[in-house]
């Protein structure tokens, strides 16, 4: 254990001092096989035979079909869309972020793609229209993470793998729970805005007009919007695989990109092309390095030790279910989504098992707390990122950030974990 | 977050043709971090192109070669298993060089809070040339333990279940990916090396 615990130190280190999180963790391993005496050569073969999985080709055909739709232009026929609904109401602009961040979740499942895609049209448009600026960016960073709650999500493909449950029930474990929160945000975006004197909204429509724009702007949109009905319902009656379903939704994209919608040329299909490989290739990597210190982890049993200090604290299920809580929001302000699921299906399995947790709330508990440590400083990639594409300083938009984040992101984190229908009910309709 | 000093959005940026960031252009800094190395870049423009096709072909050939063992299993009702054996294949080419070309892009994913603790240039400098130093050490060892691995499996002759394939076809990936990523690494710390320098005889 001793050596464990100074190997995840150099990688603490290593993770603060900037150094990709892949290496870091392909660091902490050689370190942990020097120190330990443990012969971790084979470990490479290891890491490379879990990457190679067929399971876990999911990850490239829906991080393809995703940033391929994004090319095609969809996220503005998404917004539009939307905006036909809410737009014309004082906060509206901010609601249509929030809903349209969860919509273009359920097609690429990527937080970052959701930033760059809904972001850049979205928050000069609320500023525009005189929305405080930190409000605007704070809201497309918090909203982000939907995209990560709302199927197909890459985290829970991962986690799903490395606890060997099924994918489909981990995709709708956070489903929920990812729903609910869109609506939490809507409400709180509603609410912080209410004495705001600054934003113009537009004049409100005649109803028969309203509905002649929602039929327009609906049926620009009808082809992205079937999308992830088409992916979620193969997955969920049983005719594809999710790694199949990923596979039709890249036909159906390459058919509505380039016939249907016909923009999408082939310069940015292979931009597009190659930019889906290199995020495959960049999760990837950690998931290599992360498989070979795993394999050194499991072999030392770690994740057992870890679970038995656990329960020398304490064997109360609150206490322990509240202890995994502060582990997962600490390792999320530290590390990615990804990383952390796998680190969480290694190290703290044990201790839910223990402790009677269902696998599968355990995925919702998991999936629901990195979200909010991906946007918790002092590491917070996707708040930077929002950051970066609205070109706002961090005081202007941290203070808006964190009342999101305490008003609606920690109490769903408190809900998931101690009611646990929230996220079974939607999985147990598979039984 | 991380993009603001050498560490910039890809490696055109850091040592190409562009300037080292934030230090303005024009300055002896670019002029020593650049100098005396266009052939070198020209033939990596060469390589990084050869990368962007492989990951290209090998991921579109994975999306519709997945699509077409749906089409088969449901619609002919006779699937393909070397499909099963090919789209493992093709993703592993696409996973490899997809890490090697985020690290030519220096786009790994990365969090820390070095840019927001350090301010001084130089000392953000030598700390980010200390962490690719390291990575390249360990890059280096895994590249030896991925070589072994081949060998290994070479020297066994092992082929694949139903195609018959060398087993070497997919093993070459992590080889390639792997050496490609050392590349990359020691040329990041040679220009983080010359910039640091360049930085020091600019202060004097």
């Amino acid at each position: 254990m001793i050596f464990f615990l100074l190997a995840i130190t150099i990688v603490i280190f290593l993770l603060l001092i900037e150094v990709p999180v892949g290496f870091a963790f392909g660091i902490g391993a050689l370190v942990y096989g020097y120190t330990s005496g443990t012969n971790i050569s084979f470990h490479a073969g290891f890491g490379y035979t879990q990457v190679s999985a067929f399971s876990l080709l999911a990850i490239p055909l829906f991080i393809l079909s995703g940033t391929l739709m994004g090319a095609s232009g969809i996220s503005d026929r998404l917004l539009n869309f939307v905006n036909s609904f809410v737009g014309r109401t004082k906060g509206g602009l901010g609601a249509v972020t929030v809903i349209t961040c969860a919509l273009f979740g359920a097609i690429s499942g990527s937080a970052s793609a959701a930033i760059a895609a809904i972001g850049k049209i979205m928050v000069p448009r609320m500023i525009k229209e005189g929305y405080p600026p930190g409000h605007a960016t704070a809201l497309i960073a918090v909203s982000s993470v939907l995209a990560l709650m709302i199927p197909p999500s890459i985290p829970m493909i991962v986690f799903a793998i490395a606890i060997r449950e099924s994918v489909a029930k981990a995709f709708l474990a956070t489903m929920g729970p990812g729903i609910m929160l869109a609506i939490i945000y809507c409400g709180l975006n509603f609410f912080f805005l209410r004495k705001t004197t600054t934003i113009q909204v537009q004049p409100k429509l005649p109803m028969p007009e309203t509905i002649r724009q929602i039929a327009i702007t609906g049926k620009q949109a009808t082809l992205a919007i079937i999308m992830p009905i088409i992916v979620l319902g193969g997955i969920y009656t049983g005719i594809a695989t999710p790694t199949e379903a990923g596979a039709v939704a890249l036909v159906y994209t390459l058919v509505v990109g380039i016939l249907i919608y016909r923009t999408l040329k082939f310069g940015p299909l292979f931009d597009s092309t190659v930019e889906a490989a290199r995020l495959t290739g960049a999760i990837i990597m950690v998931l290599f390095f992360l498989f070979v210190m795993s394999r050194g982890m499991v072999l030392a049993k770690v994740p057992t030790h870890f679970a038995d200090l656990l329960l020398s604290i304490s064997d109360n299920r609150i206490v322990i279910l509240l202890l995994i809580n502060v582990l997962l929001l600490l390792m999320g302000m530290i590390i990615d989504d990804v990383s952390g699921s796998i680190l969480a299906a290694i190290i703290l399995l044990p201790v839910t098992q223990k402790i009677g947790l269902d696998p599968i709330h355990f995925a919702a508990i998991v999936g629901t707390n990195l979200g909010l440590g991906n946007i918790s400083p002092p590491c917070a990639p996707l708040l930077y990122m929002a950051g970066g594409v609205t070109r706002q300083p961090l005081s202007e938009y941290i203070g808006p950030t964190m009342k999101f984040l305490v008003l609606g992101h920690l109490p769903m984190v408190f809900l998931v974990t101690f009611i646990p229908e929230l996220s079974l009910f939607l999985p147990g309709l598979l039984d | 977050m991380t993009k603001e000093l050498l560490h910039t959005d890809s490696l055109d940026d850091v040592v190409g043709a562009e300037a080292v960031r934030p230090v303005p252009q024009g300055t002896k800094v670019v002029a020593a971090v650049h100098g005396g190395l266009g052939p070198l870049f020209a033939a990596e423009r060469g390589l990084a192109l050869a990368m962007r096709v492989t990951m290209f072909v090998a991921m579109i050939a994975l999306g519709l070669l997945m699509a077409a063992q749906v089409f088969m299993r449901y619609a002919i009702s006779s699937p393909f298993l070397g499909i099963e054996e090919l789209a493992p294949l093709l993703a592993v080419w696409v996973y490899f060089i997809g890490m090697a070309y985020c690290s030519r892009e220096r786009d790994h994913i990365e969090g820390g809070m070095l840019t927001l603790v350090v301010k001084n240039p130089r000392t953000l400098m030598a700390v980010r040339l200390f962490g690719s130093v390291v990575v390249l050490i360990a890059v280096v060892i895994f590249f030896w333990f991925a070589w072994n691995f081949m060998a290994f499996n070479y020297s066994l002759g092992r082929k694949s279940t139903y195609m018959r394939l060398p087993k070497v076809l997919w093993d070459m990936s992590m080889i390639i990916g792997l050496g490609l990523m050392v590349f990359y690494g020691a040329l990041q710390i040679l220009a983080e090396i010359r910039g640091l320098i360049a930085l020091k005889g600019d202060e004097k």
